[in-house]
């Protein structure tokens, strides 16, 4: 499985119209032993990262990790200024009240644990504004959903293979592609 | 596998047909060819009302704070109303978003996309407030830490009104975050159907293009979990935080524990009520009935009632605990609340707030669109009173008789709270005719995740 | 003791007005202030305002957040004048007199410039106190408007040629012998009255009439029936046990009221060892500050107050029984009194002859002459007499009078139907005016010869035989101006200057006292005062009872009781020859709460009766007329508590119709309804209420201090009080909290989660005694002056926009018909666990290590969170640009008040940096004052002392009513203060931890002691 990224300049792909057709039609073809280079689809299908073979995203421990730079982040800029920096007497507190360091210090943390797994989350993605983006068929953002093949490295009668393994799984089109 | 869905429950999309390209279709068409007459005419009116903001707080800056009604007693009266009033209403977007995804609602898909935007244009309105309200705005950089020539010179962290600064901004950018990943993706639907150059160019670069591919898809669902899992307790936190700007002073009606879940009850609830007011109005006008369904408009019902309850059940609360402190001080304040000089906006903050919302135990009320309306802008009302009399009753008669008072706004006052209602709808407008007002993806989603036994079903039903 | 009601007006006590302004406010729920901005926003804001406004928020933030503030470069003496050391304060010995105050001063110059008028310790007249009108007289000084050239007939001359003119005309008058007047007030200088006796000499024709806007006449005549001399009898408060004053608010307005309030309070202070206090009896008409210190206060109607005398005469004499209630209590009071053998003292503040002789005889019966009034030595604070005026006024309507020659005195305005005296005086051949400012005389004399402000001049006054005492210049004059002394002298032909002039007098006064005349004039130029020898063996000539009898009959006969009577009185805001004075007028009245107007006041339920009630929450008061004289007079009336019932009030020194400025003319002139110019009261009638309201500029809305709230009636134990009885049996009585004593309470609920915050060094500490406080308000003035407090007109008071960072709580006890009232002064608490410190969130607000709440003004970003978070609301915002401090220059476009004009700006203290729009200030204890202190002690590598460092208010006070210093230093004053068991902190309850503490009140109730 690839890591997302557009390896190949010419590509099959199947258009199918329902996610369950779609579904089963990654079961029949993985089953064939041939990988899938690309599954496209309107809306994020449910169980597909399984059939595909996805590992689960580790974007979550990245929020942990930069969630706590903030918590300690925010304490530690506090602590300094308040007692070694630039101590001042408010109110009859002591320079250090912790109480009333809380509310910023956890709003620090989820400020930087959500920027943070956002930038992550565009650069894993490689979304960027303008990016031409590099799809098969328009139509998977809309109503169709589509399996695409890299074939650069792909001998003729593999790809007829390929061809016939998506029609037989019940492609309504098969069509090639190839991005310059 | 696809789920297994109850048939039980009444359907979330409704209409003859729905097909994936239709529900596309349905909602992608606002964004396109011209808006209709119904649209400029609502754009005008919120543009003059933004001209009048504009005029109203130039005239402030340039002359000065004291062109308000403010005086040495109450020093704090409509600012600030506004203020927590806008942050209430910014609370509902992320809450739906959020919680209602963290507890798997699915009947939020047809409203979040629009709540959120909603939010985001209240927390806009709100975070003008603590700017114009300052006697030196210009000097308004002050509040952040930021290392500076006057030497080793920082703000005060034990300042309620500096955590709201963090609080609101960080709020402000994780509901963009939160709003923006989701729209991603919809941009991208819409980029692939324009026909224009121009069109494609614009809404690809907003969609940073998005591919969708199965990989995007599984990061980004489990971005969007995790910013729900972060927005859940910051939404909490923000309304908890304004209202430690009141809790932690000691003037008697302001310094009292119960404030963080009271407000956050009051946030809520005016946040759904303002959702509400807008659903109405944006299903009709951009005929989304199919999607903004009567049972959504039951669904917020049931969450006004109930926290227009908790919020009822705080008021009492006040005035038990006053009485049962045995402070003489707590004592009258709230005496003079519900009895004092401004008992009328105590008791239109009572009737809007705590009894009409009493109706939504009829399922006829909470189904009815017209008293879902009514009681929408009933309880938008009612919470802008109840900000008004917290801030205004305790602060004109507190501990020292001598210095008591009476506050009467003046017309820039005015003017400046119904220019904010132009900002916020220019805004809302304008996002109205330009984005997705429902989110494409998450609604095809639960399409598809009726079984297509049930898809079928269900157009059969509705053939008829 | 049992719980008191306290309550501050008429709001509780009249149901129905609750009700009322209720219901109003229900037709309009929200009533909007419209046109409130107008005055500030300079009427309709046109397109140019708008168009204005937007660029100028466009540009505002990126201005001053990058360009920097032009820089003014302040250029050093090249050669330093001796004397005037850059950044040091200098003080000259001066005197301030004015409408018969004389108060000893000394001008503290920065610079070259006066900047503030502190009192003179070494004074044994006025002790070191000052009063509003000495605080704010140096005001004056700084006026752009005074007339800056002599004028002859509304054109600017040279001196030389109006000499010249005038010279002429008082030539031809002479040699036609036609009368000429020089109409003055009363002149407490030896020199100056030399000189017009010089002058006289010259020009037999002429003749001195001394006219007193507020006339003793009466009590100087009767000193001269009963007595056989013609002046002030010369009280000692001090010297009393028992105090009966009939009318007479000594302690504030009445005669010398500095003089009067140090030595009457140095008997109201009480602690422990020192409980022989006076006691105090005031029998009056009007509510005063005076009668707020009290022990007992008999609310009589007008006419009441002019017969008590002669009623209480009868009853002690003869045992007479009295219609008026009150005098036998008195009576009874004083037969005690006399028969234990204490010292009595009764003040009149009626001014018929009559009256006054009755109160000579009441004093002579109880042994007062000689051991508590003195008529030995003359005391000249006031001079003039009815019978001159008379005269005067006779003479100028029958045209015999064809000179008028005015010093010091405006007659158009202070003269009944002055208005038709100025037509005549227009005609007259010769009409000179010595004002150094326009005012209602001046415009309608043909020569104007502007007087110097006092400091600029040499003087010497005589306030009481025997005391000498010398005014020297702080300042050369500022503009072309003359003395009016060197004026007369260049016309009578009097050689020199009237430096030498008064140097000539003195050799007189000092001969001998000293080794060779410069010491003596060294030292009293220095000390300010020469006290001859002898002079304080106090002497009385003997009562001469002869008038008694038909001054009996005439009192009865004159004074009937009528349906409604009105008294005229004068307020702290002076007698109207300062009302251009905007510090004055912005002065609340200490009873009233109101600044820039006068009015009516009248007892609540004649106001009800007339439907006339205000609307409190708008300061919103009913306009009535009255027919007073004959003449109908239109005024809002206010309500206040304490009027005796059928009596109307009204205060002289408004209606100033021609000053320098527009906004000083408020209200209505009393003076021009007079019968006589030495009346006091007259009998009036009720016309009609217009319906219509005016808005007044009051700072103190009224609301009590007793409340129904959701725990049932409660009191706030904002103020508290006992009796001296009470005192002695338990020092701390009445200073309780929550019914337990406060020592008690304290230490048993105040509780903190904090460790405790140790503070060393100094700590600076304030007690104020509310038993010697009379609300005399020169402590509001001298803190604005001090402090560069801006003024800021009418219109802003009535919007609540005041700045005074010292004020004077006013608060009743008792019954609506005849309250206590006490007085609190109010300033920053400089709490310890200062509630405003800690929400500001660009710490602009923080602790010093010596205990101060301190303000950093260019921190401020005015979010006003501060003033919402101060329990006790004396933080002061600058809602507009006030100052002329503004980053952007001046925003105030329309200064009303003058106050941005270079000339006005010279009071400023260097010392102490003026706010800009938009930032919260306060009290800061006069912090410049305290850096200096220390700065003096650390240059003498010393401890500093106690009392050292004296706040501004502190300084100003009269009647030591405050005290300041190092708490944590146990050997000072104010420490044992603090520790005193009358000390209390307000509302410390909520553990502000206020580093200001009140002592209780201690009325000498029950007549057990003294």
């Amino acid at each position: 499985m690839n890591k997302g990224k557009i390896e190949h300049k010419n590509y099959v792909y199947g258009i199918y119209s329902h996610e369950d057709n779609f579904l089963h039609a990654i079961d029949e073809i993985r089953a064939e032993g041939v990988e899938i280079d690309d599954a496209y689809s309107p809306f994020p299908v449910h169980g597909i990262d399984d059939k595909l073979g996805i590992k689960e995203t580790q974007l979550h421990s990245a929020g942990f990790v930069l969630g706590l730079t903030g918590t300690f982040t925010a304490l530690g800029v506090i602590t300094w200024i308040t007692t070694v920096n630039y101590p001042t007497m408010f109110g009859g507190k002591p320079f250090w009240s912790l109480p009333a360091f809380i509310p910023i210090t956890f709003e620090l943390t989820v400020l930087m644990a959500a920027v943070g797994m956002f930038f992550v989350y565009i650069k894993r993605n490689e979304l960027f504004p303008g990016k031409i983006p590099m799809m098969v068929d328009e139509r998977t953002t809309d109503d169709k959903f589509a399996l695409a093949f890299g074939i650069d490295d792909k001998s003729e009668s593999e790809i007829a293979n390929i061809k016939n393994l998506l029609s037989k799984s019940g492609a309504e089109e098969v069509n090639t592609k190839s991005f310059e | 596998m696809s789920h297994v869905d109850s048939l039980i429950r009444e359907p979330l999309i409704l209409g003859k047909d729905k097909t994936y390209g239709q529900i596309t279709t349905d909602i992608v068409r606002n964004t396109e060819g011209n808006p209709p007459r119904e649209w400029w005419f609502a754009f005008g009116i919120a543009l003059i009302g933004l001209l009048l903001y504009v005029v109203a707080v130039s005239w402030t800056i340039f002359k000065g704070i004291g062109v308000w009604g403010l005086q040495k007693t109450v020093n704090w009266a409509w600012d600030i109303t506004n203020f927590v009033w806008w942050v209430g209403i910014g609370h509902a977007g992320t809450l739906i978003s959020a919680v209602l995804l963290l507890f798997r609602q699915k009947w939020r898909t047809g409203i979040n996309r629009a709540a959120e935007a909603m939010t985001i244009f209240a927390v806009i309105c709100a975070g003008q407030f603590p700017l114009i309200h300052m006697g030196r705005i210009w000097q308004g950089f002050f509040i952040f830490p930021y290392a500076n020539t006057r030497g080793p010179l920082w703000v005060n962290f034990n300042s309620p009104l500096l955590w709201d600064v963090f609080a609101i901004s960080t709020y402000f950018t994780v509901s963009c975050l939160f709003w923006y990943s989701g729209l991603m993706p919809d941009f991208a639907t819409i980029r692939d159907r324009a026909t224009s150059a121009k069109r494609k160019y614009i809404y690809n670069i907003l969609s940073f293009g998005w591919r969708g591919t199965a990989k995007q898809w599984s990061r980004f669902e489990s971005l969007s979990l995790i910013l729900a899992g972060l927005s859940t307790p910051l939404v909490l936190s923000v309304h908890t935080i304004v209202s430690f700007d009141f809790a932690t002073s000691v003037i008697p009606g302001w310094h009292t524990t119960i404030f963080p879940p009271y407000f956050v009850a009051g946030a809520i609830f005016s946040g759904f009520a303002m959702v509400q007011t807008l659903m109405l109005i944006a299903r009709k006008v951009q005929k989304l009935e199919d999607y903004i369904t009567i049972a959504h408009i039951e669904s917020m019902n049931k969450v006004i009632v109930l926290t227009g309850s908790i919020v009822g059940i705080a008021y009492i609360t006040e005035l038990f605990i006053a009485w049962y402190s045995g402070y003489l001080y707590e004592q009258y304040a709230f005496y003079n609340r519900a009895f004092g000089d401004y008992y009328w906006a105590y008791w239109s903050m009572m009737t809007c707030n705590v009894l009409s919302p009493q109706l939504f135990w009829f399922k006829k009320f909470r189904r009815s669109i017209f008293v879902s309306f009514v009681m929408s802008i009933f309880v938008n009302i009612g919470m802008w009173f109840e900000r008004f009399v917290i801030i205004v009753t305790s602060l004109h008669k507190d501990f020292l008789v001598s210095s008591w008072n009476y506050f009467s706004p003046t017309w820039v006052d005015m003017a400046i709270f119904v220019g904010s209602l132009g900002l916020f709808f220019t805004l809302f407008l304008i996002f109205a005719r330009t984005f997705p007002v429902i989110a494409i993806a998450e609604v095809k989603a639960i399409f598809s995740s009726i079984s297509e036994a049930a898809q079928e079903k269900h157009r059969k039903e509705h053939n008829h | 003791m049992q719980e008191k009601i306290y309550w501050q007006h008429i709001e509780e006590i009249n149901p129905s007005n609750i009700v009322e302004s209720n219901t109003k406010e229900f037709a309009e729920d929200l009533p909007v202030l419209q046109g409130i901005v107008e005055p500030i926003s300079d009427n309709a804001h046109n397109r140019r305002d708008f168009l204005k406004s937007l660029g100028f928020t466009v540009g505002a933030a990126t201005l001053a957040a990058s360009c920097s503030i032009p820089e003014r470069k302040s250029i050093p003496f090249v050669n330093r004048p001796e004397d005037i050391m850059p950044g040091m304060a200098t003080y000259y010995a001066s005197v301030f007199a004015q409408g018969g105050d004389y108060v000893s001063i000394l001008v503290k110059n920065r610079d070259g410039r006066p900047i503030k008028i502190e009192g003179n310790p070494d004074s044994i007249i006025s002790r070191g106190g000052t009063s509003a009108l000495a605080q704010a007289s140096v005001v004056g000084l700084y006026d752009s408007k005074r007339y800056q050239n002599p004028k002859s007939n509304g054109k600017d001359v040279k001196w030389s040629e109006i000499d010249k003119e005038i010279v002429s005309k008082l030539d031809s008058l002479k040699a036609s012998n036609d009368r000429v007047a020089i109409l003055s007030s009363t002149i407490m200088s030896p020199s100056s009255n030399a000189l017009i006796f010089q002058f006289l000499a010259k020009y037999p024709n002429a003749y001195h009439v001394t006219h007193d806007m507020v006339s003793f006449s009466g009590l100087i005549q009767a000193t001269e029936m009963s007595f056989g001399k013609k002046t002030l009898p010369d009280y000692h408060f001090d010297k009393a046990d028992v105090i009966v004053s009939i009318g007479a608010d000594f302690a504030a307005t009445w005669g010398n009221p500095v003089e009067y309030a140090s030595k009457y309070i140095s008997r109201r202070k009480v602690n422990k060892e020192n409980t022989n206090m006076s006691r105090h009896i005031h029998v009056e008409a009007l509510p005063s500050a005076t009668s707020a210190t009290a022990d007992i206060r008999i609310p009589v109607s007008a006419s009441e107050e002019a017969r008590f005398a002669a009623d209480l005469y009868n009853a002690l004499t003869s045992g007479t029984a009295s219609s008026i209630k009150g005098v036998s209590e008195v009576k009874e009071e004083l037969m005690k009194a006399k028969a234990s053998g204490k010292t009595c003292l009764i003040v009149n503040g009626s001014n018929d002859a009559n009256v006054q002789v009755i109160t000579y005889a009441i004093n002579s019966f109880l042994g007062a002459i000689g051991t508590t009034v003195f008529v030995g030595k003359s005391v000249n604070y006031k001079k003039g007499t009815q019978a001159e005026i008379d005269t005067f006024v006779a003479e100028l309507n029958n045209g015999t009078l064809k000179g008028l020659i005015c010093i010091d005195s405006n007659p158009v305005y202070s003269l009944p139907n002055g208005e038709e005296l100025g037509k005549k005086i227009k005609n007259l051949e010769l009409s000179v005016s010595f004002s150094d400012k326009i005012n209602e005389t001046s415009e309608v004399c043909k020569f104007i010869c502007p007087d110097n402000n006092f400091l600029e001049s040499w003087n010497d006054y005589e306030p009481k035989e025997g005391i000498y005492s010398i005014a020297q210049p702080a300042i050369s004059p500022l503009f072309n101006t003359r003395q009016y002394q060197q004026s007369m002298m260049k016309w009578a032909g009097v050689e020199g200057s009237y430096y030498d002039f008064i140097k000539k007098n003195a050799m007189a006064i000092g001969n001998g006292t000293y080794h060779n005349f410069d010491a003596f004039w060294e030292y009293t130029l220095q000390k300010g005062e020469y006290v001859a020898p002898g002079t304080e063996v106090l002497t009385s000539s003997a009562f001469n009872g002869s008038n008694i009898a038909t001054a009996l009959g005439q009192v009865q006969a004159s004074y009937k009781k009528s349906e409604l009577e009105v008294r005229f009185y004068q307020s702290i805001q002076g007698d109207g020859s300062m009302a251009d004075n905007p510090f004055l007028q912005e002065l609340p009245d200490p009873i009233t709460r109101m600044t820039w107007d006068n009015y009516f006041i009248a007892n609540p339920k004649w106001v009800e009766s007339k439907g006339a009630n205000a609307i409190l929450n708008e300061k919103k008061f009913a306009i009535i007329t009255l027919k007073i004289n004959g003449k109908d007079v239109t005024l809002p009336v206010i309500p206040v508590a304490g009027v005796a019932e059928g009596t109307i009030g009204v205060k002289y020194g408004f209606g100033r119709k021609t000053t320098s400025n527009e906004a000083y003319n408020n209200g209505f002139n009393v003076y021009s309804i007079l019968s006589k110019a030495s009346n006091v009261s007259s009998t009036a009638s009720f016309v009609s209420n217009s319906g219509e309201f005016a808005k007044l500029a009051s700072v103190q809305s009224y609301f009590t201090l007793t409340h129904k709230g959701l725990g049932g009636e409660k009191t706030r134990n904002l103020i508290k009080e006992t009796t001296l009885s009470e005192y002695i049996k338990n020092p701390e009585s009445g200073n309780t909290i929550g019914g337990k004593g406060r020592k008690a309470w304290i230490d048993h609920h105040l509780v903190t989660l904090y460790p405790k915050v140790e503070m060393p060094g100094h700590q600076w500490g304030m007690v104020i005694d509310l038993n010697s406080c009379v609300g005399c308000s020169a402590c509001v003035v001298a803190c604005s002056i001090e402090n560069n407090v801006p003024v800021v007109g009418k219109n802003e008071v009535y919007r609540s926009h005041d700045m005074h960072w010292l004020r004077i709580d006013r608060y009743h006890t008792g019954s609506m018909d005849n309250p206590d009232v006490t007085f609190q002064p109010m300033l920053c608490q400089h709490c310890d666990n200062a509630p405003c410190e800690n929400v500001c969130p660009v710490s602009a607000t923080n602790h010093s290590s010596d205990g101060l709440n301190q303000m950093a003004y260019n921190r401020c970003i005015g979010t006003r969170y501060c003033a919402n978070n101060c329990p006790y609301k004396v933080r002061r915002f600058n809602w507009f640009d006030y100052t002329g401090s503004d980053s952007f220059g001046a925003m105030n476009d329309e200064d009303s008040l003058n106050r941005l004009d270079p000339i006005a700006r010279m009071v400023l203290n260097p010392d102490v940096v003026t706010r800009s729009r938009g930032v919260i200030e306060k009290c800061s204890f006069c912090v410049q004052k305290i850096q200096a202190g220390k700065l003096e002690a650390k240059k003498e590598s010393r401890e500093l002392r106690d009392g050292e460092i004296k706040t501004a208010c502190q300084s100003a006070c009269a009647t030591n009513a405050i005290t300041f210093g190092d708490v944590n230093n146990k050997s000072t004053l104010v420490y044992q203060l603090t520790n005193d068991e009358r000390a209390f902190g307000v509302i410390e309850e909520i553990y502000t931890k206020p580093s200001v503490s009140y002592l209780t009140k201690v009325r000498n109730r029950d007549n057990k002691h003294a």
